[in-house]
This record gives structure tokens, C-alpha cells and sequence, in this order.
């Protein structure tokens, strides 16, 4: 087999992509996302797997996956809780949020509940700093936190895998009436 | 336009050539800026910042680095504002430096050393912990310390830029950041030192002689390479009687400060322990470590008496493409004219040969192209698809040529075109790869020959010439070429089409073609190729054969074969004497009693059971090497001779470079150079009475051999190059071609396997090396991936490979490589192996180049119950 | 009524505008678009959007007409315009809102620089955490192909274009332009050296254009309205409006659209409804983390380039974050650095070592550890990371530090003689890195 751990399904949407770039080196960024998308992290089979489909060598992949930082290089649980402390945020209280986070779900910064659903993370500035505090779960926002809002996101998508508090097309201000 | 300008540097004016960077026209204004990421062999990265210098009208400083010169340009390398920013930076760079100087092997030839020196001697404001990484290895042979690295990249950017390797990278970012391989993993990559050579401080140092020695005592010596045909020069650097580190330095020789594994970690084999120290001479019952004296008296004493027995043409001798100009001279007069004889050849038999005896016969010149002709040309045609492996060099111009000046690359190998991890693999690079069937390089130059003919033959070539060749492909069809080497109509068109369009071709051929059968006829066919193309008798353009062994041309040209006197004069067709193959073959004959073999081991170059007996059947058998061979365990007298490192001589390279070699080192124990052993013997054979040996020594020096050699060349030696109208329109003349019919090989069921060169080893020699040893120790069979997988066989596991699947055969270990084509195998030549004697034998017809280096093999899986 | 006119916030203040084609085409969407391509050359576009002063919304203000001018007429060979949609710049999140509730306004845009510069393949660079604007540019360019309004012979002129969205995966750097170039090339975010600028050397080494998204959603507007109008909206050489993103301690943080001049006081105390809890004003920053801080005495400074630029700082990305009286400038300033160090490329030695030994004097003063002497050496370290870098990450990188000590000296001091840092309650710092 050409391919140690990417499934068919993913090599083929890597390949879908080719077309839109002149070279094959440009679906690095994307291959490494579809491929985090199936496992959960870039594995180091996984990189391999890309090398060998965009003609790279493993190193190639390997430098691009360390240098941005939404690539997890080790498995993390079902649902990434990721906190901005960027300055707009924790000026208006990110700290305490990621704090109320850790209490409820008993782990650290950078820890994963023992049953593998949370993981949390502190991040730098995600770009919503005007509807601070916020957090990104996976691929959605949730803004305006409060301590009550985060319980009940965490409880939705524990029980449910979504959470209508999630943001939407984003506008701020709201617009009145 | 001129294509200089004039500048001002520290208020000097400076002319210098258009492109210049600002950094080198100020070292020629003898401004020497502080730097790190600048080099001159890679592209600018500005990353160190440490370069930087004002320029008049620019508000920021610059790095002089990365900035072109200008016209009326104005710069400052050290005014109050350029030196405050520079020691800014040194204070950044020293930070987190552990400033461990004492036990680093990188001190004093350090940047950092030497500019933090220059800067004055600094108290470092940093009053912080220092960041620290955790010490790791790049494999066995290259140590990482991250602590020291200043992050110049010139590592990563080297390993990509010059070799294409693409095996170092940066990871993770900012203050974290590191330079490493792959996932922290041991490197595996193709080990050419020049990630080592490049570091600018002592973050990357080489693992074989750690802490052995302090830099500046350390004896540096600019000599030749001894692994290859490329003739690269490279600095032997020995502390007391022992080579302990080799370097070339940038810029420098046919390489250019470029090596490879073999050059820069093979230095151990000089001094390995096995190394042969003193004369031997065999007893009745034992061999006796004897003085020289006694060894030169009973040399020249047992070769006189089979003079006398036998007449000297039972005398024959034999002498490795690995010895010296000087050496290979000597021993062809001591041979032709002392003893008489004229049986004399050398180590350019298995294969070399084939180039010179061809080139000479169709251009009257040898020397048909150099690396500066590589570097010139638009188009590439490479019949070496292994050139990575067996002339590492070499293929780095092919690389530059591609990489830099976007020159065409066609590939013409049994190689696929897939990239072998960290390994640069021509096929890979090519923009058009033959992928041939194995052993099928005859049927492609004959259809890319034919393509030539019956579209657009060059208007140069001889007329009569160009009837003959066309006469001789008509009737072939393409589709038979196409069932004996896989390759369409189409592609030969277009491959053909391309070479022909260039401006300035260069066809390189490599052992695939000079050692695979009927060589010597492949490689006229290919000068008439390249001549059909258009692409020799034209600056820039030419042709080049690789050498595996250093002084395979060189040993051919001084006349160390019987077709050729010294100076390539072709010897009469009554005064030929036998081939090494005709030697043994009389031998066993018993016409040649006596042999000289000089750093030649039959035995195992020639997998042939006759060999053994011819040898047994001599009265005196001499042997001349470095190590105990299957050879010297036969001997009647062994003669330890020096090797490369210890004495002086020329090599000439395969472009016919004369280049100069240097003695490093003493001799190793009793050991002596080459040319000495042969003036002595020339003396005593033709002296009488005994005479203390040191007065028999007729020479005082290499320089003395070589001015006697240069003497015999014939006039005008060495500067024809090219080729000479005369000789082309007598071979046009005289040429006789014919194509062997190409055939279709049913595979059924076996592997074409394919024995060969790998980069880490050169013949025999390497092996004593310990950091080549490291990196590959013992053989195993390389398969591509998928037909591994399709076989249900896992890496490391013994399989066995036969004649056929009844017989008993060699067992060795599989790995994968992707390079590999699939239905097809490789094992490296340079282990003891009897894999050899599973291969088919053959001998050129006209050459008498031994062939057995393929065929085809059944591989099994060896359960674990029968291993 | 909103006290300026909008422009591009226009379609999607009206209720119920969720961005479809089909409503953007309601309101004169793509009819600048088809109207540049039958009817006004290449050459008068660029000339068009020269006149009309429009400067890139994404940080630096460079004029947007002169760059596309810088791409190589006659050259033979592909080029390329990337929208900068990475977004990155603490304290802005106004390109989301553009892309997310009105997406064709800057497609069309960028339809409309790609025919004036002759690109026929353009990049969205969206940084990967705008998961859901990434989902609806997809959508929009979708739309974008079905209707002909890109794709191949669009409005039957034989323009020809294709955009593709392109996923950043989280890195700050990448806004920098020719950062942004090496991560679609699929390699690390490094910014290169310059020259080669990418207008001659840019995306594959082609001739390419890089535009902040707010830049070309201003494109059609000049087609449809003239360079006049544009030009008469803001002051001096700060033409049209621009989105100010306010955050930090303001009653009513958002995305407000004036037009440029419009003083910093009008900023916070109107739109954003001023300091929450009424507190008093400390500091703000006026255009994204790496703008220097203000102290209210600058609050009537105009918002254009020219004005804030004067004042000691930069309108950089137009985000503003308030802070008031209670918060610590050593903590900001190092909540701050956390961010710069965390992303810094690491190419460059004074930027790559700089930040982690600010950060490392930094974390030692606000945790009571300073020493006599840490300010000057601060200074000294942020002296010697200005203009010594390969890119403008230097200069954003010490812009907070510095400001905040020129402002705020005597704080600095006062936690390094009390051993500590006076304001408790924003002590928390993540170090989470």
C-alpha cells in the first residue's frame, strides 16, 4: 500500500484539491487538516502519508505541521476547548473562564478529561475580541461568555455533539430592533 | 551596458560585477562583515541579521547579505550606528549561547568565537535562564547541540539547496525553535558532511572523532579523493600519524568544497588495524613477516627466474585504477620494459576502458567534456540513473544545472522515477525519465538513435557516417525496441527531440552502460548519438563517462593497459599483450607463470571458479595492497603499499583532470608508496649482485616519476580536448555498425536483479572505514515497496534469492526503496558475497570487459524453522 | 439612522440580509463588476482606484491603485491576487463580520483587481480558525461560479477567473503578505526578504497582489460611486471610511463604520458608549496590538493615518481596545509580549531571541522580581529589535513595550521597588504557552 494510515476518502480530497494550485506543495496547509479531521491529530504516519502524496519529503510536512499552531501533534479529546487570553479578552475576564473550565472539568491547561472529551487549551487572539470573553470548540466560536453559558455548552455538546450557543455569521453590534 | 559597478565602501571605491551582494564587494574592498547565514554556496535568507550596514538614502540598516550592489552606491560596514546594531545582535546570538567554547569541538574555526572576540570581549547583559534543548543525535555519525545553534539555517538550506536531499528542517517556531529531521528521528539521509562542514558554530559536529583533537592541531593536507572518478579535492586533516577529520574547503577543487559520505567520513579505512605493515613472504608451512630487503630479494630474484624458465612473457601484472599517475607508469615500464613483457593491465578493465577505448576511437580524445560543460548546458542526457550513487559529485552539477540554470534533465535507467526518501535520485529530478527494462541500454540508444535519424539529424556529422548509421536501424522497428526496454516510439521521440533542441547537450554515461554488456559497442553508438544530435564539436557541449575507480583515466592513459603506451598511443595490434582476463586464462594454460597483481583481487572481481586454479597453478604469485585480500592469501610475497593518504602523485579524474595528491601522513608501518616499490624493483631486476635495497630506489621522489612520465607523453599532452576533425573522418570512414537485435526477457516469475554501487561504499576499501561501516555495514536486497508488500515480506527479513527457485542461493535481508522500479532488485557490491556467481559471465568482445554485474533471480522467503 | 453613511456595512445593516447572491444582486451587486469588463480597460481601472486615494485597510496603509500598478503589464505568464483574510491583529475582528454577512461584496472586488492586474487565479487567505467564514466564502464563490460572475468568459468579455479559498492554520504571521505567500506555497510561515517585492516575485515567484479583504470590499463602490465620492468621504490622504473594531473595557464594543478623521474620543465615549462602569480612561491602543499605546490626552486626535501617526502611534488595522483605571500596563504590556513571543516565526535573531528575553524581564517584574536597571534594559533590547528584522513583526513586537514605557515609566518602576505588582486583581497571567 502506497499509504500507511490515510484513508481512501481523505488521499481523494486531498486530491480534489489539486487542481486550484500550480504546485502539489500548496495542499500541505490543507492535507494536514483533512488528515487531523480523520485521526484527530497529525500522526507521524500520517505526514508520511502526505509526503509521499504531494512528492515532499516527511521533514517537509513535519516543518509546516510544528510551525502552525492548530495542528496537534498528539491526540487530543472529542471536543478542543480552546480560550483566547489575548488582551481585549482577558480584560474582561478570560482568565476566570478558562479557571471555571479547569473546576468543572477537573484538568489543567492543556489537559483531556479522563474520558477523552475535553481537552483544554489557552490560546493567543482567534480575532473576536470585541464579544470577549470567547473560546472555540473544534470549528465554532462561543463569545460573550459567562460561567453559566460555558456550563451549558460544555453540557450540549457532551450530550447532544452541538450547542445552539455557538456563534453564527458574525455582527457586532447586534442590530437593533 | 557594462556589467560592472562602482561603489563606495568605507570611502574606498570598489568596482565589482553587476549582482554582486554588498558583503562579497566589501570583503574585496577588505571589509570583512560579521555574518553567519551568509554563504556563498546558498541563496540569501538575511536571517541572521548580523550582516547588517548603512546605505546611503536607505532610512533602515541593511543586510549586506542579501543587498545588490549599485551604481554611485554608498556603504558604511562600520560606522558608530552599523557596529551598535552588530553587537546588539551578538548579544542576542551569546544570550542563550551555553558558551561552552572549551569542550566544543568547533573551537576556534567558530563565527561566534571569532566575532564575539572581535566585538570585544563582552559581559553579556543577559541576566535570565537560558533556554535549553536536550542534546540528540542526527544518527550514528553527526552530533546536534541545539544550545549552540544560532539558527542560520545554512544546515537546513545546504541539505536542500546544494544537495537536494531535503532531510533537515526547522521545527516548531520562535524561541523554541530547532533545526532537525523528521518526527526528532535519526537522520537517514545521504550523509555528505556538508550540513557539518557549513555550521558556522559547533551546533552540528561529527560523531567519529569527538574530542579528539583541538582544530588548530590538526595537520591540514589538500589532496585528492580516492573513492571515485570525480576527482574531488578535499583537506586530510591528521592529528599525529592519523587521519581524524577531513574537509574541503568552499570553493575549492572540481568539487568546489562539495562532498560526499564517502569523502568526508570514509577517512577511517587509512588507519583501520588491518592495514597491512610489513612484507610477507610465504614458507612451506606459513607466511613470515619479512624486512623490505629480503621482500625486494626475493621478488625481484623469483621474477628473474621465470624470466629465465619461461621467457618474460610468462610474466603478466596487474595494477589498480586506485594507484597513482606516477605508479601506474612505473609499473607498465618496470612490466614492458625491465621485464619485458607485455602483458600489462590495470583496474580500468571492468569498465573504464570501455569509455577511453571508445572515445579515442571515434573522437581521438578522451577528454570530451568537463563539470564546467555541465554547468553550461540547457539539456542533460543521463544514461546513469545510479550517478547519485556511484559519482555523487558529479550529479551535484547535474542538480546545479537543473536547479539553477533550468536545464533539461533526460534519465535513461532501469531506476523509476519515485523519490527514495532522503536520498536525491536523478530520475526524480528528470523531466524526462526513460524508465528502461534492466539491461535493455542498448535497445535505448538505438531507439533514441533512430528517433534522431528519421527526424532531424544534426547537418555536422560525417555524411558516410550518417548513411551507415541510417542503414544500420532500418529494419528495426520500434515496436521490438519498444518489447526489449519498455519505452515507446513516443517517448524516444520526444526524449530525442529535446537533446537534439538544446543549445548545449551533455551526455553523461555511467556503469550501467561502461559494465553492462557489450559496453564498449553501447558507447561508440552513444558518441554517434551525441553527434546526431549535434551536441559534441560545440563549446559547452560533449561527452562525459564516469569513473568508478579515482585514477581510472589516469591509469589508462600512462599506459596501464595493453591497447595503450603511455599519452593513449595505440599500441601495435603484434605487441598486444593479454587483458587481466587473458592473464588468468593463461595462467591456467600455464603460459604465465608469474603475476604481479597490484591492489587486485581476481578472486572476487571475477566470480569465476577458473580463477582460483589459474592462480594456484603459478610459480609466483606478488601481491601489492593496503589489506589482506582472497587474493594475498595465495601470495608468495605480499608488499604492504601506502595508501592515497600517505603518498604524493597525480590522479587524473574522468573529465582528464591532472590533479595533485599530497602525503598527509606518514606511511602506515612499514608500508611505502607505490612508485617506490616499482623504481626499486626495476633496479634490482636489473642488477646482478646484492646491493642494500634504499640504493636500488631509483627515483628521489613522486615529482621526479612524474617528470619522467610527462617526458613520455606524446607532444601536446595534456591540452587536446574535444574532438579532432582527422579522427572522426577516419572512424566515419571505418565505422562498422550493427545492432544487436533488442529482445524481449520473458520475467516469469523472477526479478531482474541488478548488483551495483551504493553511496556509502567505493569497492572493498570503504568498508574498513568505520563511519561508512557505521552506515552500512552489511548487504541487503532492495525491493520496491509494493512488490515487498505484495510478497508479504517485512523490512530486515531474510529472504533468499536463487537461480532458480530449487537451488540453494544467498540469503540477505530485504529493505525497501521506493527508487527501486517494482519486479526489479539491488544489492550493493562491496560485501563478500557469492551472490555474483547466480549472474550470468560475459566478455566483451572487443574490450575484454568482464560483464556479470545482472540477471534475473527467483527471491523466496526463508521461513524462520529453515533460517 | 446610523450618524454616517454606510458603505460597506450597508447591505448587511438591513434586517434579514444574510449575503446571497441573489440579495446582493438586489442591492447593484456585480454591476461594477460587469460594468469594468465591458467597458472601462484595465488601465483606467487601477487609474480609478489611484484616484480615488483608497489605502489598504490591513495595517500599513499603502495605496492600493500604485500596487496594483506595480504588476509587470507586459510580462508573458500567470499572477495572482491574494485576499489577506488572515485577520490576525489582537483587538480586530472586522474582516469576519464582512466576510461572514456580506462575502460577495468582496468578491466582487476581488473580480474586479484581478482584471485590472490580468490575474486569473485568486487566493482567499482565511487564517483557519474562521472555520464558519471559510464555510461561507466557499459557499458564496459557489454561487459566484453557478451565476457566471466568475469562472470562465464572465459576462461574455473573456475574462476568465477562478478563487479558491486557502486555510491559514493558525499563525499571526501569516498576515504579514509575504508570509501569507509561503504558507499557500504550502512551507512555513517565514516572511521573505525584500526585495524581491511580490508584485514582481510573488506567489510562485509571479507578479501577485496581496489586499486586506475591508481594501476590496471598498472596489465596487468606487466603480459604481467614482474615486470622486470616495475621495470626498475622510480627510486629507485618508479617503473613504473605515471599520473600527472596539474592544477592552467599553459599554458597546463593535464594528463601527465612519468615515476616516473622526476623532478617537468620538470612538470610544459615542459609539462604544465609552468606559464600562464609567471608570476613568488609563490607555488605549488605536490600531491593533502592535499600534503604541495612547493616554487620554490623545483622545482628540483624528482616525487617519496621518493624524495617529503624529501622535506616536499607528491606525494600523483600526482596532481600538479601551483600557481603564484599574488594569496594570506592566500586565498588558506582557499579556501582550505572551502574544508576540508565541508568534514570532523565529527566522530572525534579534526578534526570535528579543521577545522570549522581554518576555522573560517582563513575567520577572510583574511577578515582583524586577530588578534595578530592567527598564533601561528593555529599552535597550526593544532598540536593538526596531528595524534590525527581516519583516514589521520587530517593530509590532516592541511597540507595546516601549509605549507603555514612556507613558507608564513610573508603574514600571514601582513594581520593581515594591517587589510586586499593585494591581492584584489582573495579576493572573496565562503563561500558558
Amino acid at each position: 500500500m502506497r499509504f500507511k494510515v490515510l484513508s481512501k476518502a481523505t488521499i481523494e480530497r486531498i486530491e480534489a484539491e489539486f487542481p486550484k494550485y500550480p504546485d502539489k506543495r500548496s495542499l500541505t496547509l490543507p492535507a494536514l487538516r483533512f488528515a487531523q479531521e480523520e485521526i484527530g491529530y497529525v500522526s507521524e504516519p500520517a505526514m508520511i502519508d502526505i509526503a509521499e502524496l504531494l512528492d515532499l519529503t516527511p521533514i517537509q510536512v513535519y516543518e509546516v505541521a510544528t510551525f502552525y499552531s492548530q495542528y496537534n501533534m498528539k491526540p487530543v479529546g472529542k471536543y478542543l476547548i480552546q480560550v483566547c487570553k489575548t488582551l481585549a479578552c482577558s480584560l474582561v475576564g478570560a482568565m476566570p473562564i478558562v479557571e471555571h473550565i479547569q473546576n468543572s472539568l477537573g484538568i489543567g491547561i492543556g489537559g483531556t478529561t479522563e474520558d477523552g472529551v475535553f481537552s483544554l487549551k489557552v490560546v493567543e487572539c482567534l480575532a473576536a475580541c470585541g464579544s470577549a470573553p470567547m473560546m472555540q470548540i473544534n470549528n465554532r466560536y462561543y463569545e460573550h461568555l459567562t460561567p453559566e453559558k460555558v456550563d451549558r455548552i460544555l453540557s450540549d455538546l457532551k450530550q447532544h455533539g452541538e450547542s445552539d450557543l455557538a456563534t453564527g455569521p458574525f455582527m457586532l453590534p447586534v442590530l437593533q430592533g | 551596458m557594462s556589467s560592472e559597478v562602482t561603489l563606495k565602501i568605507n570611502g574606498r571605491d570598489v568596482r565589482v560585477e553587476k549582482g554582486t551582494r554588498v558583503i562579497e564587494a566589501a570583503k574585496l574592498a577588505g571589509a570583512e562583515i560579521a555574518h553567519f547565514c551568509y554563504h556563498p554556496k546558498l541563496k540569501p535568507d538575511a536571517n541572521c541579521r548580523m550582516c547588517l550596514v548603512e546605505i546611503e538614502k536607505m532610512p533602515k540598516l541593511q543586510t549586506s547579505c542579501s543587498t545588490e550592489v549599485a551604481e554611485g552606491m554608498v556603504v558604511e560596514t562600520a560606522s558608530e550606528k552599523v557596529l551598535d546594531a552588530q553587537k546588539g545582535v551578538m548579544a542576542f546570538l551569546l544570550g542563550n549561547h551555553p558558551l561552552d567554547c572549551p569542550e566544543c569541538d568547533q573551537g576556534g574555526e567558530c563565527q561566534l568565537q571569532d566575532f564575539a572576540h572581535q566585538y570585544g570581549a563582552m559581559t553579556s547583559p543577559f541576566g535570565e535562564v537560558k533556554r535549553t534543548f536536550e542534546k540528540s543525535y542526527f544518527g550514528p555519525l553527526i552530533e546536534k547541540e541545539m544550545n549552540r545553534c544560532v539558527s542560520c539555517l545554512r544546515c537546513v538550506r545546504y541539505c536542500d539547496e546544494v544537495i537536494g536531499s531535503n532531510a533537515l528542517g526547522s521545527m516548531n517556531r520562535g524561541s523554541m525553535h530547532e533545526v532537525g529531521a523528521f518526527a526528532r528521528q535519526e537522520l537517514d539521509c545521504e550523509f555528505c558532511g556538508g550540513c557539518i562542514q557549513i555550521c558556522p558554530v559547533g551546533a552540528l559536529t561529527s560523531r567519529l572523532a569527538m574530542f579528539d583533537y583541538r582544530t588548530w592541531q590538526l595537520k591540514k593536507t589538500e589532496s585528492i579523493c580516492n573513492y571515485c572518478g570525480d576527482g574531488c579535492t578535499l583537506t586530510l586533516e591528521a592529528a599525529k600519524a592519523e587521519i581524524t577529520r577531513v574537509s574541503s574547503e568552499t570553493g575549492t577543487g572540481r568539487n568546489g568544497g562539495d562532498l560526499c559520505a564517502r569523502g568526508f567520513f570514509g577517512y577511517g579505512a587509512v588507519n583501520h588495524e588491518s592495514r597491512l605493515t610489513r612484507p610477507v613472504f610465504r614458507l612451506a608451512d606459513g607466511m613470515l613477516e619479512v624486512t623490505w630487503q629480503w621482500a625486494f630479494e626475493k621478488a625481484s630474484e623469483g621474477l628473474k627466474a621465470v624470466i629465465e624458465k619461461h621467457g618474460p612473457q610468462a610474466v603478466g601484472g596487474v595494477i589498480s585504477a586506485q594507484c597513482t599517475n606516477e605508479a601506474v607508469y612505473l609499473f607498465q615500464k618496470l612490466m614492458r620494459e625491465t621485464v619485458g613483457t607485455l602483458h600489462v593491465d590495470s583496474g580500468a578493465r571492468f569498465g573504464y576502458i570501455n569509455a577511453v577505448s571508445a572515445l579515442t576511437e571515434v573522437f581521438g580524445s578522451a577528454r570530451m567534456a568537463s563539470y564546467e560543460d555541465i554547468l553550461a548546458s540547457d539539456c542533460l542526457l543521463v544514461f546513469a540513473g545510479e550517478m547519485t550513487e556511484t559519482n555523487p559529485i558529479t550529479a551535484l552539477k547535474v542538480k546545479e544545472a537543473v536547479r539553477k540554470n533550468k536545464a533539461k534533465l533526460i534519465t535513461v535507467s532501469p531506476y523509476n522515477s519515485r523519490r527514495e526518501t532522503y536520498i536525491s535520485h536523478l530520475p526524480h529530478l528528470a523531466h524526462r525519465h526513460l524508465q528502461i527494462a534492466v539491461g535493455s541500454e542498448s535497445s535505448a540508444i538505438l531507439g533514441l538513435t533512430k528517433a534522431l535519424l528519421e527526424t532531424d539529424p544534426a547537418s555536422a556529422i560525417p555524411r558516410p557516417l550518417l548513411e551507415k548509421m541510417k542503414a544500420a536501424v532500418s529494419g528495426i522497428s520500434f515496436e521490438s525496441i519498444e518489447a526489449a526496454s519498455g519505452i515507446s516510439e513516443a517517448q524516444f521521440r520526444e526524449a530525442a527531440a529535446l537533446f537534439r533542441s538544446a543549445q548545449r547537450g551533455v551526455l553523461i554515461v555511467g556503469r550501467s552502460v561502461l559494465r553492462g554488456e557489450a559496453g564498449y559497442q553501447s558507447m561508440l553508438r552513444l558518441a554517434e548519438l551525441a553527434m546526431l544530435a549535434g551536441q559534441v564539436g560545440r563549446p559547452g557541449c560533449g561527452m562525459l563517462a564516469l569513473a568508478k575507480e579515482s585514477n581510472a583515466f589516469g591509469a589508462i592513459e600512462m599506459g596501464g593497459v595493453p591497447e595503450f603506451l603511455p599519452g593513449l598511443q595505440v599500441t601495435v595490434p603484434e605487441a598486444r599483450g593479454h587483458t587481466l582476463l587473458e592473464m588468468i586464462d593463461a595462467a591456467g594454460r600455464g603460459e604465465i607463470k608469474a603475476l604481479y597483481l597490484v591492489g587486485e583481487n581476481p578472486l572476487r572481481s571475477i566470480p569465476q571458479k577458473k580463477v582460483e586454479a589459474a592462480l594456484q597453478n603459478l610459480e609466483l604469485l606478488i601481491c601489492q595492497d593496503l589489506y589482506p585480500t582472497e587474493t594475498t592469501d595465495l601470495a608468495d610475497i605480499i608488499l604492504p603499499a601506502c595508501s592515497y593518504a600517505e603518498q604524493s602523485g597525480h590522479f587524473t579524474n574522468q573529465e582528464g583532470e591532472i590533479q595533485k595528491l599530497r602525503a598527509a601522513i606518514d606511511p602506515v608501518g612499514n608500508a611505502k608508496p607505490d612508485w617506490e616499490i616499482f623504481s626499486t624493483l626495476i633496479h634490482a631486476l636489473k642488477t646482478k649482485e646484492k646491493r642494500p635495497y634504499q640504493e636500488l630506489l631509483g627515483h628521489a621522489s613522486a615529482d621526479v616519476v612524474w617528470k619522467e612520465a610527462v617526458m613520455a607523453m606524446p607532444q601536446g599532452w595534456p591540452t587536446q580536448k574535444g574532438a579532432s576533425p582527422e579522427a572522426l573522418s577516419a572512424y566515419a570512414a571505418g565505422a562498422q555498425i550493427t545492432w544487436p537485435l533488442p529482445k524481449k526477457v520473458e520475467a516469469a516469475g523472477r526479478f531482474a536483479l541488478q548488483v551495483g554501487q551504493s553511496l556509502f561504499h567505493a569497492g572493498r576499501m570503504s568498508t574498513y572505514a568505520s563511519g561508512l561501516s557505521t552506515l552500512m555495514g552489511a548487504p541487503a536486497v532492495l525491493i520496491h515497496p509494493e512488490d515487498a508488500e505484495h510478497l508479504g515480506l517485512d523490512p530486515d527479513e531474510l529472504v533468499q534469492l536463487s537461480g532458480d527457485s530449487e537451488k540453494e542461493g544467498v540469503r540477505l535481508p530485504v529493505k525497501t526503496s521506493k527508487k527501486i522500479a517494482e519486479g526489479t532488485l539491488f544489492v550493493p557490491e562491496h560485501f563478500a558475497l557469492t551472490l555474483k556467481t547466480l549472474l550470468p559471465f560475459t566478455v566483451d568482445e572487443t574490450t575484454g570487459v568482464p560483464y556479470g554485474d545482472r540477471g534475473w533471480v527467483v527471491l523466496s522467503k526463508v521461513s524462520v524453522a529453515a533460517s | 439612522m446610523p450618524k454616517y453613511e454606510l458603505i460597506l456595512f450597508k447591505n448587511m445593516a438591513q434586517p434579514g440580509y444574510k449575503g446571497s447572491l441573489e440579495e446582493y444582486r438586489e442591492t447593484g451587486g456585480y454591476t461594477a463588476l460587469e460594468k469594468v469588463l465591458k467597458d472601462i480597460s484595465p488601465a483606467e481601472v487601477i487609474d480609478e482606484v489611484k484616484k480615488s486615494g483608497l489605502r489598504g485597510r490591513g495595517g500599513a496603509g499603502f495605496p492600493t491603485g500604485l500596487k496594483w500598478s506595480f504588476i509587470p503589464k507586459d510580462q508573458v505568464g500567470p499572477r495572482y491576487l491574494c485576499c489577506n483574510a488572515d485577520e490576525s491583529e489582537p483587538g480586530t475582528y472586522k474582516d469576519r463580520q464582512l466576510m461572514e454577512r456580506d462575502p460577495h461584496q468582496m468578491l466582487e472586488g476581488m473580480a474586479i483587481c484581478c482584471y485590472a492586474i490580468g490575474a486569473q487565479r485568486a487566493y482567499i487567505y482565511i487564517r483557519g480558525e474562521f472555520d464558519l467564514g471559510a464555510e461561507i466564502l466557499e459557499r458564496a464563490i459557489d454561487e459566484a461560479y453557478k451565476a457566471k460572475v466568475i469562472g470562465k468568459d464572465i459576462f461574455g468579455s473573456g475574462f476568465n477567473l477562478d478563487i479558491s479559498v486557502h486555510r491559514g492554520a493558525g499563525a499571526y504571521i501569516c498576515g504579514e503578505e509575504t508570509a501569507l505567500l509561503e504558507s499557500i506555497e504550502g512551507k512555513r510561515g517565514k516572511p521573505r526578504i525584500k526585495p524581491p517585492f511580490p508584485a514582481i516575485h510573488g506567489l510562485y515567484q509571479e507578479p501577485t497582489v496581496i489586499n486586506n479583504v475591508e481594501t476590496l470590499a471598498n472596489v465596487p463602490h468606487i466603480i459604481n460611486r467614482g474615486a470622486e465620492w470616495f475621495a470626498s468621504i475622510g480627510v486629507g490622504k485618508s479617503t473613504g471610511t473605515r471599520i473600527f473594531s472596539v474592544s477592552g473595557h467599553v459599554k458597546k464594543p463593535g464594528n463601527y463604520e465612519v468615515p476616516m478623521g473622526v476623532t478617537l474620543r468620538e470612538m470610544i465615549y459615542e459609539f462604544a458608549g465609552g468606559v464600562r462602569g464609567d471608570k476613568q480612561l488609563k490607555a488605549f491602543i488605536p490600531g491593533g496590538a502592535s499600534a503604541p499605546m495612547m493616554k487620554p490626552e490623545h483622545l482628540d486626535t483624528p482616525m487617519d493615518f496621518e493624524s495617529v501617526a503624529a501622535a506616536g502611534s499607528m491606525l494600523g488595522s483600526g482596532a481600538i481596545t479601551v483600557m481603564d483605571e484599574d488594569t496594570c500596563i506592566v500586565w498588558a504590556a506582557t499579556n501582550l509580549m505572551e502574544f508576540f513571543h508565541h508568534e514570532s516565526c523565529g527566522q530572525c535573531t534579534p526578534c526570535r531571541e528579543g521577545s522570549a528575553w522581554v518576555l522573560q524581564i517582563l513575567y520577572r517584574i510583574e511577578q515582583g522580581h524586577g530588578r534595578a536597571g530592567d527598564v533601561d534594559q528593555l529599552e535597550y533590547l526593544c532598540k536593538h529589535i526596531e528595524g534590525k528584522t527581516v519583516c514589521a513583526f520587530g517593530e509590532a513586537e516592541i511597540g507595546p513595550i516601549l509605549s507603555s514605557i514612556n507613558h507608564f515609566r513610573a508603574e514600571y518602576e514601582q513594581h520593581i521597588e515594591e517587589k510586586g505588582c499593585p494591581f492584584h486583581p489582573n495579576a493572573a497571567l496565562s503563561m500558558a504557552h
